[in-house]
């Protein structure tokens, strides 16, 4: 199997001042959002990267693009090691990723009509004349489902799902082999949601996309992704393949992420568990030392196959 | 609190200094003193004496300095102008005038204003509201000393009522204490009635009403406190507006105030007066722009944490 | 691609329409700024076509024998106290008073548009010293302290122009400022950046055309101010100096006269109080139909 994206222990701490010192001194605190976060993305498969707000998740992709620079870690796209490139020798390898964003609106400059937006990677990279550019532009409005007839409209003119489709074009207007989805349903109607789910699932089996999909909402990743990391305080506390979580999540947060799921049926009602943060920490699965076997996050224990846990390790005992 | 009051008051002390510093040196650096060839034709060896006497001859820094020095002791030097009394002297008897007609105007200003925004914005698309709007878009755009001219020409040419000019007796001070009154006027009206009406459009305001609060404590005991904030920002540019207005105040009116004495030692290069009372001005906006965001963090609980 | 919902229409009929037509029509709706901006027009036809309106040149001294005459059928507003025809004068001063105030808008936002786009697309240290500079504007009356340049620099035209820009620019750097601060992290910048954009083409593409909005409501509103600065400035004798017509001139030299030829001080007094009225009325209306958010602002 043949890895696309590889992000090795990659790390994000931004620096708060805080002034508890007196009115001049203040002293800088570490707020650590990504601590530590390894995450591989197998060619022509979806991963889906789950967890609350404020967890870190989005800030990893935005790292993975190089949208924002890790405080440390790397990331390999392709074979190559891209953490480290300058702008200029990274446009190339830009083009092999690309991302879309939550909020549909802003994603769009209003100013522009939908071609122009669709074919402003090819003016940035310097491809095609005019002309082709406009066609292109077309074409991948007409794949991602809106007929050349959105061509000259305007953002504003359309609705959240509409305009969504648009950043998908964009973002696959280079033919990047991976995509960094971040959270791009949360913000539609459900009906659109699984509209746009769909048409991302048919768009990866095409053109043999892996994906990174970001989001918060499990019950939205089920039906999409082949496997699942769960983070929660900047930190991967569980990653399995998708059934395994859903059959045998092992650490309390996953836990209750999966409790918070609404279920159809009314008679199956329950009330949710919320753990705090305390809860977590005294929850946390005891496993034996020797399944802490992976060398980048000696905090993982290996569970089954493919389904690692954030575990502290029982002392002595084999298995 | 007590950090970012002193925090401000640092940043506020540097500005000052810079902004003195850069009067200084603009002052001095342009040529055409008040004892140049052109202005006053005197003998080279004449020349340098009364240069020397003023220290006219020594270095910029040293200038500078020394000034800053006597400032200290509240020695701004003597006026060209009127070399019998010191800037201290002179200037102590032209606040008067400008303290007594500028603060009937903002006094008079002001409180007519806010009740003028108030009562517009709670009365929306009422005639009031129009006047509100009219007086606040004249006052604000009209140059004091066009509706100064205006209030001349009717009040005191055609109608003779009023005397047009002068100091004398309260008669003369009415025509300038309403010009004045202009300023604070428009701006309160103006800025009251934007502040009034972007709250009474919040949510929180919606929800008060549908729990059955009685409109008057809705907007005296919510809305007033949520459109200070508003309000307390808007003092400093009335404050400059009503200081500026005044040299153009007592030029109209022909008051003998600050606003006057700066215009004539502007004409007549007069250094000590000019310097002294830029040095005032300024230091009076700083200590209104410290005491503006000072006010603006008490009231606004979200600025005090933050710091800037 | 079966289960992707079917293609999307939309009506032929409908018209796809920019950000321009939206604010021409909130324009429209806005009967007082229209009002203004017909009476501006008006005035800045006749600025430009002073020369030819009436037969006399601003400074002849034509009808020295009738000089202070009041005004009349022959000259509407009058002779002033050098035997020039009044009406005459004034359509002159509203050439200095405009054109002064083009320019010193131009320049504004010649210096405002670079400063704020930089300090709002960077922020940081680049952000904080340009706001330290605008903290000494602000604390500096900018009436006061353009006097004393005035004065040191003694006045003239291209003065003036340059010290009503040196205290315009501040308004359109913060307008500009605070809307580049609000697109930068807007997120198709970022996707602009994913794609490789550099930051010039980012500046270039993205910003400016989205900062289009300020920058000309920034620019009308300067306007107004510098011909504000001007007629103030040669109200105090330290503008535009005689004999090019300026209004605020004219008005100092009206209050020599005003308590028998009232029409010396009353034309000008009009004159500059009506056109800087509507300017301002004018850019009011187009700031709030090109940006209704930047309202009141």
């Amino acid at each position: 199997m043949n890895v696309a994206l590889e992000l090795r222990g990659l790390s994000k701490s931004f620096y708060k001042k805080q002034s508890s010192a007196g009115f001049f001194r203040s002293e800088l605190v570490e707020h650590r959002a990504v601590d530590n976060v390894s995450i591989c993305v197998p060619e022509r498969k979806i991963v889906g990267l789950v967890g609350e707000s404020g967890s870190g998740k989005s800030t990893v992709g935005l790292m993975a693009m190089r949208l924002l620079e890790p405080t440390s870690g790397d990331i390999v796209l392709n074979g190559t090691d891209i953490s480290k490139l300058s702008p200029k020798e990274l446009k190339p390898h830009r083009a092999q990723m690309q991302i879309i964003f939550q909020d549909s609106y802003s994603s769009l400059n209003p100013m522009m009509t939908l071609w122009e937006i669709v074919a402003e990677p090819f003016v940035i990279h310097k491809m095609h004349d005019a002309n082709t550019r406009r066609n292109k532009a077309k074409e991948l409005l007409d794949i991602v489902g809106l007929g050349a007839a959105f061509a000259n409209r305007y953002p504003h003119e359309l609705s959240g799902g509409q305009r969504q489709r648009v950043s998908i074009a964009r973002a696959l207007a280079l033919k990047p082999k991976v995509l960094i989805a971040d959270e791009p349903t949360s913000a539609l109607d459900v009906s659109v949601k699984a509209q746009v789910i769909n048409l991302l699932h048919d768009l990866q089996e095409e053109m043999g996309l892996s994906i990174l999909f970001i989001s918060h909402e499990l019950s939205v990743v089920r039906s999409l992704v082949d496997e699942i990391v769960v983070m929660h305080r900047g930190r991967v506390v569980e990653q399995a393949q998708t059934e395994q979580i859903f059959q045998n999540a092992q650490h309390p947060y996953t836990k209750s992420l999966l409790d918070s799921i609404p279920v159809l049926n009314p008679h199956n009602r329950r009330r949710r568990t919320f753990v705090s943060a305390n809860e977590l920490t005294a929850n946390k699965p005891r496993l034996p030392k020797a399944q802490f076997v992976l060398a980048n996050n000696p905090n993982l224990a290996q569970v089954e196959d493919h389904h690692f846990v954030d575990a502290s390790p029982l002392e002595g005992a084999t298995s | 609190m007590i950090g970012y009051v002193v925090r401000r008051l640092l940043s506020i002390s540097v500005t000052f200094i810079v902004v003195s510093i850069l009067v200084f040196i603009m002052m001095h650096a342009i040529p055409g003193g008040p004892f140049d060839a052109t202005e006053m034709p005197v003998s080279e060896a004449v020349r340098a004496k009364i240069m020397a006497q003023y220290g006219l001859d020594q270095p910029l820094y040293v200038q500078y300095l020394k000034y800053m020095w006597g400032v200290l002791h509240f020695d701004f030097g003597v006026p060209f102008q009127s070399p019998g009394e010191t800037v201290i002297e002179l200037l102590s008897r032209a606040w008067v005038p400008s303290l007594v007609l500028g603060g009937a105007g903002v006094l008079i200003g002001a409180p007519l204003g806010i009740a003028l925004g108030l009562y517009a914005a709670l009365n929306r698309n009422s005639w009031i509201d129009y006047l509100a709007s009219a007086v606040a878009t004249l006052g604000l755009t009209v140059p004091v000393f066009v509706t100064s001219m205006l209030l001349i020409l009717v009040f005191a040419v055609w109608l003779g009522w009023l005397p047009a000019s002068g100091w004398g007796s309260p008669r003369n001070w009415i025509l300038p204490i309403v010009a004045y009154a202009a300023i604070p006027l428009a701006t309160y009206a103006r800025y009251t009635r934007s502040a009034m009406l972007d709250t009474l459009n919040k949510p929180f305001v919606t929800v008060l009403r549908a729990k059955g609060l009685s409109e008057r404590d809705v907007i005296f005991k919510h809305v007033l406190r949520n459109s200070a904030i508003p309000m307390v920002t808007v003092f400093l540019p009335m404050f400059i507006g009503t200081a500026t207005g005044s040299i153009f105040v007592e030029a109209m009116f022909r008051v003998p105030g600050l606003g006057a004495y700066f215009v004539s030692s502007i004409e007549s290069r007069d250094y000590p007066l000019e310097m002294a009372l830029v040095f005032i001005i300024t230091l009076m906006f700083c200590i209104a722009y410290f005491l503006a965001d000072i006010a603006y963090a008490m009231l606004n609980p979200r600025i005090r944490l933050g710091g800037r | 691609m079966a289960d992707v919902a079917p293609v999307l229409t939309i009506e032929a009929s409908h018209k796809s329409r920019g950000a321009a037509y939206y604010a021409w029509h909130r324009f429209l709706a806005n009967k007082g700024a229209v009002f203004a901006g017909v009476l501006l027009l008006l005035i800045l036809l006749v600025a430009v076509f002073a020369p030819f309106l009436t037969g006399v040149g601003p400074n002849e001294q034509k009808y020295l024998t009738s000089a202070l005459a009041f005004p009349s059928a022959e000259h509407w507003f009058g002779i002033d106290d050098l035997g020039r025809d009044y009406f005459t004068r004034i359509i002159h001063g509203a050439r200095v008073s405009i054109s002064i105030g083009l320019a010193a808008a131009s320049f504004s936002v010649l210096i405002g548009l670079p400063l704020g786009a930089i300090a709002g697309y960077f922020g940081g240290t680049i952000d904080w010293f340009i706001m330290r500079i605008i903290e000494i504007f602000s604390v500096v009356p900018p009436l006061l302290a353009a006097l004393l340049l005035a004065a040191l620099t003694k006045g003239g035209y291209f003065n003036i122009v340059l010290i009503a820009a040196l205290f315009g620019w501040v308004q359109v750097c913060l307008m500009v400022r605070a809307q580049v601060m609000a697109f930068r992290n807007k997120e198709f910048i970022r996707a602009a950046q994913a794609l490789g954009g550099s930051t010039w083409y980012i500046i270039l593409r993205h910003i400016i055309p989205n900062s289009i909005s300020p920058i000309i409501v920034g620019f009308v509103l300067a306007i107004p101010l510098a011909m504000m600065l001007e007629a103030g400035l040669s109200f105090l004798g330290v503008g535009i100096p005689p004999p090019t017509p300026s209004w605020g001139q004219m008005i100092n030299l009206g209050i020599n006269f005003m308590f028998f030829y009232w029409h010396l001080a009353l034309f000008p007094t009009l004159a500059l109080a009506i056109t800087v009225l509507v300017v301002t009325m004018f850019g009011d209306g187009l700031r709030d139909a090109l940006d209704p958010t930047l309202k009141g602002r």
